[in-house]
């Protein structure tokens, strides 16, 4: 009977530390790092993704950098530059022109030394303008109360003052795509 | 006379709490369209955590809830309400390792220095006390202390009438994922119907949502996309179009 139970013990703790090591990964270190030193330009659209408040809401209709047309991204901005996804201008369909910093996440094994690299989603935002004409949340409401927009066609952009673009100085927030695999 | 009760929720980014309230406004005028003479009551709510959505639905009187509509953020835990915390809290060794582990695999990964601390907290109504504890890891937030916080339990489903009509405009709140939701937790509309007459049933998106996209055109409409169907905790329809959705006895707009 203990023999049996013991069998049982070890063959669960196995079976446990495989899916451990499978899933987890302990050795395997992450981390992003900037795919260049230059700055890119991407096209961005304002989708209106509404399933959680970390839902990205951009996505990228061009870019002079390899990001593929489709991608979600996830902005990140210095505290003094407004995040283009969050604001009376967030809004489904408007389209944004960000320059910035493209990354890529690096996959080391700690084992073998190898490095795997696959694009990262992340973006530090250096500069942002909005495309004209394009449509705002209005202050005013509507007769039950409802928000109400406009079209405006004022230019609005917004550029880091800063020298240093460090990566240290950009405010990254806890982005998903929710239209993954949809 | 009955009530028809239209839960619109906060949310940490302004411009969703806009697209909530629209959709709830837009619903409200379809219901007034569709039923023009009705007496019954069309009940409005905005709603910041889970217990102001219980109490919502609490204050209905017994057996007149006719229907219920939330537009909301959600997942397959259930409405997900956050809001973002003034000071980081640190995470603990479990809920770090769970959140690095549960996201691993995912768009984004999360680093060690990612996982550190936790930026928002958790003010939502989930299936039970498992359910919040899971959604906290996924997303790295705080759920203890939370008062505020509301599960199933914590409705008085008495409140609905035999024939209700209950609709999640939010995300995922029926999405399936695999072993987690086979074998070992329902999500959140089928625990939700489990709590309902049999005749009641219950609609919830099985992915993410996004109304902009709608095909009608209609920037404040939810009601398109795959939805799954529950009828006193059974599956009824699965995986259909909510825009072609026909059952005898959905009374919604």
């Amino acid at each position: 009977m203990m023999k049996k139970l013991f069998v049982a013990f070890l063959s669960i703790t196995v079976f446990l530390i495989l899916i451990y090591l499978v899933v987890a990964k302990p050795y395997e270190t992450i981390y992003e790092q900037r795919v260049s030193t230059d700055p890119v330009n991407v096209i961005v659209e304002f989708v209106n993704v509404t399933g959680d408040s970390n839902c990205t809401k951009l996505y990228v209709t061009k870019s002079d950098s390899d990001i593929k047309n489709g991608s979600a991204l996830f902005p990140s901005t210095p505290d003094d530059i407004p995040a283009p996804d969050d604001g009376a201008y967030a809004y489904a369909g408007n389209v944004f022109k960000l320059t910035g910093y493209a990354y890529e996440w690096v996959f080391r094994n700690a084992i073998t030394g190898n490095e795997n690299k696959k694009k990262s989603r992340r973006f530090d935002v250096i500069k942002w303008e909005i495309m004209s004409p394009y449509t705002v949340w209005s202050e005013r409401q509507g007769a039950d109360g409802e928000p109400l927009t406009e079209i405006l066609t004022t230019p609005l952009a917004y550029e880091f003052k800063s020298e240093d673009h460090q990566p240290a100085l950009f405010k990254m927030n806890n982005y998903i795509d929710c239209l993954a695999g949809q | 006379m009955g009530t028809r009760l239209i839960i619109h929720t906060d949310s940490r980014k302004q411009s969703d709490v806009n697209t909530f309230e629209s959709a709830a406004l837009s619903l409200k005028k379809g219901y007034q369209a569709k039923y023009p003479t009705s007496k019954d009551v069309i009940k409005l709510v905005f709603v910041k955590t889970g217990k102001d959505i219980t109490r919502a639905i609490n204050s209905i009187g017994k057996g007149s809830l006719i229907s219920l509509d939330i537009i909301s953020h959600g997942n397959q835990g259930g409405i997900h309400i956050s809001r973002d915390l003034v000071t980081p809290v640190k995470a603990g060794f479990i809920e770090k390792n769970a959140h690095e582990i549960i996201r691993r695999n995912s768009d984004r990964p999360q680093t060690e220095a990612d996982a550190e601390f936790k930026e928002e907290s958790m003010h939502g109504l989930y299936s039970d006390s498992s359910s919040k504890v899971g959604v906290s890891y996924y997303y790295n937030q705080v759920v203890t202390g939370s008062t505020d916080i509301a599960i199933l339990s914590d409705i008085k489903f008495e409140v609905f009438t035999d024939n209700a009509v209950v609709e999640f405009h939010g995300c995922r709140t029926a999405e399936v994922i695999p072993v987690l939701n086979t074998y070992l937790k329902d999500n959140f509309a089928k625990n939700f119907s489990d709590n309902l007459n049999k005749k009641a049933v219950v609609i919830g998106h099985v992915t993410n949502s996004a109304p902009d996209k709608n095909p009608n055109g209609n920037h404040s409409d939810y009601r398109y996309g795959s939805v799954r169907v529950y009828k006193g905790g059974v599956l009824v329809r699965d995986k259909v179009d909510r825009s072609k959705l026909n059952l005898e006895t959905l009374t919604t707009p």
